[in-house]
């Protein structure tokens, strides 16, 4: 059953874990998840690392080992129009269905603020070439594509923002060129999350919203880079260092999901990249 | 204005090093404008250099990137420039090209061509345009978001965003606040939310030569 499927009936749960750099490692993580397959519903490739195996590639070779819906993260960073269509048409090849469209991901190691990040799409546009393409069924360069499916695509909205105007008129862009929904990035402001979800309901859209597991202050460091704005706040910091990650985890990301449910959110990621062990452990108990 | 920075000097004597006589070719405009390539600069350059080579002359040309005033200029000084090996071209790409097109000699650049840009002050620049070659100025009301937002987000803020503020470009506003900020204030709103798609490159992927 797709994730647009899932929505309708309950709050989805979505699972994020690394994208490999070892084909190894990939069956590690996947083996390390076995038999939890009732707990989640989709199942997400967080970048974490500068290089590492395709994200693409993880999919497909998931795909092909087990039949479990994968909410793509389709980045525009770095890639020509070109580029995006074949990522596109490979998505829709291999039977992905759900995708949402970032900006990309950004290590600091690797942005150098003196060169641009050249990107030919940006993400409002990447949305209307694939719903486009749905309708339409022509790519951007207007050949012909053999697709008959639906597609559930959405984007990222940062809720760390006290003036959220500009982003609300994002929100209602997404919608009129054809978004299904939106993710809402790891915050801790709960009237921002309140206020975007309401508004992007209001448009016609799904909310996801995102909560990410923090093992130690150093993960905690990494997430601010990935999710700009979020920092766990500092009870939480101090329960790391005391060595009782599992619990803080535990009972953070459990509150977290009881508020979402509260808003009424279609589903919750819990990203996890980098530290499955734990992921594990969350999904079993939550 | 074309915004230039001297090579570093180790760089430039490497290039010029297998040749004997070099000709010294400045820029009257943008890299005067920048001190990379005017009268000091120049002086400057041949001071350090006559001890190791010889130098048959020296021009600040008037604007080296337009061929009616750079073939007027290199009249003035044609012995000097025949006489010489190689010449070395204080000016933006452009003007490099302009000169190994009108001479036919070993051209050498003496500085690195960075942006189009907006000068604050000697050395403070901030590059305001890409030359995308489809200005959508008026609908984001004097803000290019391609020149400065670090992603080229044409249709509003993206994910990276705190509080306004850009977390690529630490410590700059997020244009896409700046030009709604603007906008609501012009009464231009509706026209800056508008919907539309990434730049093209017109200009920057045609090498025809246009006549206008």
């Amino acid at each position: 059953m797709g994730l647009a499927d899932v929505i309708s009936k309950k709050m989805a749960i979505v699972i994020g874990i690394r994208v490999p750099r070892t084909l190894k490692e990939l069956d590690d993580i996947w083996n390390s998840l076995k038999g939890l397959d009732d707990k989640f519903d989709a199942l997400t490739f967080s970048k974490i690392t500068p290089s590492s195996i395709d994200p693409l590639a993880s999919s497909v070779i998931l795909l092909q080992r087990t039949p479990i819906e994968i909410l793509y993260q389709l980045e525009c960073k770095k890639k020509n129009k070109s580029a995006v269509m074949s990522e596109v048409l490979t998505l829709i090849n291999v039977g992905i269905r759900s995708v949402v469209v970032s900006t990309g991901t950004f290590f600091q190691e690797e942005f150098d603020a003196g060169a641009s990040v050249v990107s030919d799409v940006d993400v409002t546009e990447l949305v209307r070439i694939m719903k486009t393409l749905e309708r339409g069924k022509r790519d951007i360069f207007g050949q012909v594509v053999d697709f008959d499916g639906k597609l559930f695509v959405g984007l990222r909205v940062n809720p760390n923002n006290e003036n959220l105007e500009p982003l609300l008129h994002s929100i209602k862009k997404f919608r009129e060129v054809g978004a299904d929904f939106i993710q809402l990035m790891p915050s801790l402001n709960i009237n921002s999350i309140k206020r975007i979800a309401e508004f992007a309901k209001s448009q016609g859209l799904a909310v996801f919203s995102t909560v990410c597991l923090v093992p130690s202050i150093e993960h905690a460091e990494s997430l601010s880079r990935r999710y700009p704005g979020f920092t766990p706040p500092p009870e939480f910091l101090e329960e790391l260092k005391s060595g009782r990650a599992d619990e803080a985890n535990l009972s953070q990301i459990s509150a977290m999901i009881s508020e979402f449910k509260k808003i009424g959110m279609s589903g919750c990621i819990i990203d996890g990249a980098g530290c499955e062990d734990l992921l594990r452990k969350v999904i079993t108990e939550v | 204005m074309i915004i230039t920075k001297m090579k570093p000097l180790d760089e430039i004597e490497k290039m010029i090093e297998p040749y004997e006589k070099i000709f010294l070719l400045g820029c009257n405009s943008c890299a005067a404008v920048c001190r990379t390539g005017g009268e000091e600069q120049i002086k400057e350059f041949y001071k350090k250099f006559s001890g190791k080579k010889k130098i048959t002359g020296s021009i600040v040309a008037e604007t080296p990137c337009d061929m009616r005033t750079l073939r007027a200029d290199l009249r003035l000084v044609r012995k000097a420039v025949e006489e010489s090996d190689a010449i070395l071209v204080f000016a933006c790409g452009v003007g490099v090209q302009t000169v190994a097109a009108l001479t036919g000699k070993i051209v050498i650049p003496a500085l690195n061509t960075l942006f189009s840009g907006q000068v604050e002050r000697i050395g403070v620049y901030h590059e305001l345009c890409k030359f995308c070659g489809d200005c959508m100025l008026y609908e984001t009301v004097g803000i290019c978001p391609i020149a400065i937002c670090p992603v080229m987000s044409v249709n509003g803020p993206c994910e990276y965003v705190v509080d306004g503020k850009c977390t690529l470009l630490p410590g700059r506003e997020c244009v896409w606040y700046l030009i709604l900020d603007r906008a609501k204030s012009l009464g231009l709103l509706d026209l800056a939310l508008r919907y539309r798609e990434s730049r093209r490159y017109h200009g920057a992927l045609s090498l025809k030569v246009k006549e206008e």
